[in-house]
């Protein structure tokens, strides 16, 4: 890429830059909360909109394929990385490591106490019959086989329970009636929430064990009083806790970053501070992450520990991009990808590196 | 402050005024998390303990039966029903009608759209003999009878099914939840309705009664269907519950010894009540903390929560209130039939108000 001082924004009043928020903990969430990304951009002229608040359900999907133009996302990588093996003109500028809960819970009853426990038990896999990018069960099957491999089990040796969900990811939902006051977006698009359809088939004995994650799957664990047989995203090796939100990735589409490569370092400054500012914050930060992910602050640090406020920022370390590529590796192999994915090729450094430049005080805390 | 200057503490009057409060968004609540109490009474030698931060289980079950000496309480009505029903002397001193969601739900491809579909349907009810007061089954068959009510039925009419739940709801806070919460009452513990949503679930009941923003929450959750909803109906009898009207209690001696303990602490609470009129965001941050759930799920479930925090004694109000405790007198959940109008004492609400006025 050209050196990012050297261009000159070209960008006219009318254009609008989109981003998506996947309603998980990012320094890009907070940057957007506290508007230092409208601010960033506004001197260019352009326009900052949320894909989820689009009336237009293709842009809505967007959020999942990447096909709007001018357009960032930090959030999970399955779809980032399933666009681009669909041959979608994306790139990875940064990557952020957030601790998360993820846990293979059971019901007492199944006397199931331990992983090794798990051989020859039925374990649940969601399937989305009508989402090109199935990433509940990439996430669900990648925890589970990282569970088994640590005590040796082989993904053969479990029985998978396929679980159909009809309804779209990105579908408008209605809101839950008998309210008092108005429904958030989130909460019309809660309904039939997250990992419910795995939770009735354990509680209906369907399966003896599921795959939650994140501060709503504890808060979910919590509430059908599940045994945990093991929080796999406390493991100490990175490869074993790689899913498909560790890391997260920052990705822009190729054609903003070809034409436009200052609006990318500008947001990308935006995230460097954003997450430095985090750490700064301990308690901001967790009622940011509240509002961002929907469960209240004891359970964001059931789900993303107590120091989540440190593990905000965005790199490009040697970490984070070796498990980025043992999980895309793992995808294709799996075959939720449509080809193979070069990862170091995907990855454009140079971006985060401007940045850097221009913030080295951010730099040293990410 | 231009009002007599309150008797000195002697052995013989309070040291220590206990309060209780329940996970339920109150005007006390505000009054205590803003600190209004203490200042009120921080020159008079006078403690502000709650009953939850005590280390005797006697003492925080006191937030139920109401024996602990010197305290107020501004609640779920149920406890304060129950004990005045036994005979403790305590002087209801004021009303909170805080309308929230109260809905009567059931899974999609059950068959059941209206109240007239939940006759001779199976209906899920817990059963939690550890506390005091069954608090969840009462208000769970309240629900119930409501629903049938609308439609000229009783519930005899449906066939109730127990969960067991063994849950003490007097204990300490559960060590193994994550921590953070403003009491010990079980804002973070997400298993409420949880053995009644997996009965559904699995197709032992065809209906459950949920409420409140974390009701609503597990509704939203299981993709529920509402069969009644309780909570917009324009009958306040029928929307009488627990949490509605909300009472506001004292021990008898308590007002009889330091009625202006009682005043002082009601013209707080009203002022309290006003400060979250004028503060919208503020009052569903706050109602979120105490109920443990995100402001979303307030604004959802609680609506204009700010304006509904107000404490009085209304005509309507107090007939609602009459009937409902009537209603727990004849399941058993109060010993007899109390007569809430002899409860009343309207006098230190009148004084809080004068007071009010004056500061």
């Amino acid at each position: 890429m050209t050196s990012a001082s050297t261009l000159t924004p070209t960008i006219n009043a009318t254009d609008t830059l989109w981003y998506t928020r996947c309603g998980v903990p990012t320094p890009t969430g907070i940057a957007v909360q506290n508007g230092w990304v409208h601010a960033a951009v506004a001197d260019l002229g352009l326009k900052v909109e949320s894909l989820q608040d689009s009336p237009d359900q293709a842009v809505r999907e967007s959020h999942y394929d990447h096909k709007l133009l001018n357009s960032f996302r930090q959030g999970g990588n399955v779809p980032a990385i399933w666009a681009r093996s669909a041959g979608r003109d994306t790139r990875v500028v940064g990557l952020t490591w957030t601790d998360e809960y993820q846990g293979i819970i059971t019901l007492p009853s199944t006397g199931i106490r331990t992983v090794r426990d798990l051989k020859g038990r039925r374990l649940a896999l969601p399937r989305r019959l009508n989402d090109s990018i199935d990433f509940t069960r990439a996430q669900a099957l990648r925890g589970y086989l990282n569970a088994l491999g640590t005590e040796g089990i082989a993904q053969h040796e479990v029985e998978w329970v396929h679980l159909d969900i009809e309804r779209a990811s990105f579908a408008q939902r209605t809101a839950p009636a008998a309210g008092l006051g108005p429904a958030s977006p989130r909460i019309a698009r809660g309904g039939g929430g997250e990992f419910w359809r795995e939770a009735a088939a354990l509680l209906r004995g369907e399966v003896d064990a599921i795959f939650v994650k994140g501060s709503r799957g504890a808060e979910l664990a919590n509430f059908l009083r599940a045994h945990l047989i093991v929080d796999i995203g406390r493991h100490p090796d990175p490869l074993v806790v790689a899913n498909n939100h560790s890391p997260r990735t920052f990705t822009v589409d190729g054609h903003l970053l070809r034409t436009r490569p200052e609006v990318v370092v500008r947001l990308l400054e935006r995230v460097l501070e954003a997450g430095a500012w985090a750490a700064r914050h301990p308690e901001e930060t967790r009622a940011y992450i509240s509002r961002e992910v929907g469960s209240i602050e004891p359970w964001v640090v059931a789900g993303y520990g107590p120091d989540l406020h440190h593990h905000l920022g965005t790199d490009l370390s040697e970490r984070n991009i070796a498990a980025l590529t043992s999980f895309t590796a793992f995808l294709h192999q799996q075959g939720f990808l449509a080809g193979a994915v070069d990862v170091a090729a995907w990855i454009d450094a140079a971006p985060l590196a401007e940045a850097r430049r221009r913030r080295p005080a951010l730099a040293a805390v990410a | 402050m231009s009002l007599p200057s309150p008797a000195p503490v002697t052995a013989a009057s309070p040291a220590t005024l206990w309060y209780t409060r329940c996970p339920v968004p109150t005007a006390f609540g505000i009054a205590v998390q803003q600190g209004l109490l203490e200042r009120e009474f921080a020159h008079d030698g006078l403690e502000i303990r709650s009953l939850q931060e005590s280390n005797r289980r006697e003492v925080r079950a006191s937030h139920f039966d109401h024996t602990q000496p010197n305290s107020v309480r501004q609640g779920g009505n149920i406890p304060a029903i129950w004990t005045r029903a036994n005979g403790r002397e305590t002087r209801l001193l004021g009303l909170t009608w805080t309308d929230e969601y109260q809905a009567i739900i059931t899974l999609p491809g059950r068959g059941i759209a209206t109240a007239k579909d939940l006759v001779g349907r199976r209906l899920s009810i817990g059963n939690n003999p550890s506390g005091i007061i069954d608090v969840g089954r009462a208000q769970s068959l309240r629900g119930y009878a409501n629903a049938l009510r609308t439609i000229g039925h009783v519930l005899k009419d449906v066939e109730l099914v127990e969960y067991h739940e063994a849950r003490d709801t007097h204990a300490p806070p559960d060590a193994s939840l994550p921590k953070g919460t403003t009491n010990g009452l079980g804002t973070v513990d997400r298993r409420g309705w949880s053995q009644e949503i997996a009965g559904m679930v699995r197709g032992e009941v065809d209906a459950v009664y949920v409420k409140g923003a974390r009701g609503a929450e597990i509704a939203s959750l299981i993709g529920a269907e509402v069969v009644v909803d309780l909570g917009n109906h324009p009958d306040p009898l029928i929307r009488s519950n627990n949490p509605t009207p909300r009472t506001f209690t004292a021990d008898a001696g308590l007002l009889e010894q330091r009625p202006d303990v009682v005043e002082r602490t009601l013209a707080r609470v009203l002022e309290a009540s006003r400060w979250a009129e004028a503060h919208p965001e503020e009052a569903r941050a706050y109602v979120g903390r105490e109920i443990g759930a995100t402001p979303e799920w307030v604004h959802f479930a609680y609506g204009d929560v700010h304006r509904h925090l107000g404490t009085d004694l209304l005509e309507p109000e107090i007939a609602a209130l009459q009937d409902w405790a009537n209603f727990l007198a004849d399941h058993g959940f109060a010993s007899r039939r109390i007569d809430v109008r002899a409860w009343i004492d309207p006098r230190p609400l009148e004084a809080a108000r004068r007071r009010a006025h004056a500061a």
